[in-house]
């Protein structure tokens, strides 16, 4: 039996599925578990549609269950996963990790290399900035202020801009 | 550095391959109900190493030779169960109800950190004070044991060295478990501090 909540999910989810896969791929590098972190966020967003009453963005309403259960995943699989680092820490990931990476995808693969290195609320602050979110729209999903998310965004063109010169450096 | 190098960036990350995936609502309305998804499955793994543990503690003390090390055995058996319990109680992740309720990630990370800290400090109750009375009733009847053989410097030694070995490991455990609290406890101080 089809219901509103159902329909709500199958708009959501046909809208936000690529996005819901790409935070999945930042906290969980295994296709496995990964799969898993996916279908807790797809029920979850299910499960939210009885709660979401309409005084934020859908887009919003999404990213903030996408990245609780990010969150969520990483703090469980902490002890699991490689020691995390801040945004600082991570000029040096670009370089060491460049020859593991396949040149055809340089980019994407320093990018997610630089994202999943990153301990909170870093990662979840560039997962969103490269999603395209901007400083406002990143604030209302984190809860974090305007102006950490600006000193945090502005960190993060320079890295990216040192993985745009090194990439182009080969 | 130009802005469209930040666009392109976006742009890279936009582009990503999508793997298949799919769930049907049956699916979810499966998972959403029975249990909650790879978190009962890992809770499940936790409680079958626990069951397993209670069930041969509780087999030995059907052969146990006196009755403090039968009584010691099953206490001990108690014990698992009850950190079996708390285990799943305190240290256990964030259902996805409480993924629903939280407004923003910096409220609900900061929760899942509380409760991830103060299940880590407050370990020597729920984890180690459940171990104490099982062990010390099977190490007292051991040492009654072998009293009884008429072994006494066996039987000082064991008195002497059960306690030091059973004191070592809780303070390790405990040393281990704080040391991870604190380093939580910066984790939320950071937070709080703002980034």
């Amino acid at each position: 039996m089809s219901t509103e909540q159902d329909e709500w999910y199958r708009r959501v989810a046909a809208q936000w599925g690529p996005a819901l896969q790409r935070i999945a791929r930042t906290c969980e590098a295994d296709p496995d578990r990964r799969r898993d972190v996916l279908q807790d966020m797809h029920v979850a967003i299910w499960k939210s549609h009885r709660l979401y009453d309409g005084r934020c963005s859908e887009r919003t309403w999404v990213y903030r269950i996408a990245t609780n259960v990010a969150a969520n995943h990483v703090n469980g699989e902490r002890r699991r996963n490689a020691p995390l680092v801040t945004l600082d820490a991570a000029e040096d990931i670009a370089s060491h990790d460049t020859a593991k990476v396949l040149e055809n995808d340089l980019l994407l693969g320093k990018l997610m290399k630089l994202v999943e290195r990153l301990e909170n609320p870093d990662r979840t602050i560039v997962t969103l900035y490269l999603e395209g979110l901007d400083a406002a729209a990143i604030g209302e999903v984190t809860g974090l202020s305007a102006g950490a998310i600006a000193t945090r965004i502005s960190r993060v063109k320079t890295l990216l801009s040192r993985h745009f010169r090194e990439a182009h450096n080969g | 550095m130009a802005d469209h190098d930040h666009d392109t960036a976006q742009a890279i990350w936009a582009r990503q391959p999508q793997e298949n995936f799919a769930m049907s609502l049956e699916d979810i309305r499966t998972h959403a109900s029975s249990f909650q998804g790879r978190i009962a499955a890992r809770n499940m793994r936790e409680h079958l190493v626990g069951a397993v543990l209670i069930v041969m503690f509780t087999g030995f003390a059907f052969v146990a030779e006196s009755m403090l090390a039968r009584l010691g055995l099953l206490l001990t058996s108690a014990g698992v169960a009850l950190i079996m319990w708390q285990l799943h109680r305190q240290a256990r992740a964030a259902t996805i109800d409480e993924v629903c309720l939280v407004t923003d990630w910096k409220h609900f990370h900061r929760a899942e950190l509380v409760r991830q800290r103060d299940a880590l400090r407050s370990v020597w109750l729920w984890y180690l004070a459940p171990l104490v009375p099982g062990p010390a009733l099977s190490w007292i009847a051991s040492v009654l044991g072998i009293v009884a053989e008429g072994n006494i410097p066996a039987a000082v030694t064991f008195a002497i060295l059960g306690p030091l070995v059973m004191g070592g490991v809780f303070v390790g455990v405990l040393w281990l478990n704080r040391k991870a609290a604190d380093a939580i406890d910066a984790e939320i101080q950071k937070l709080d501090a703002g980034p």
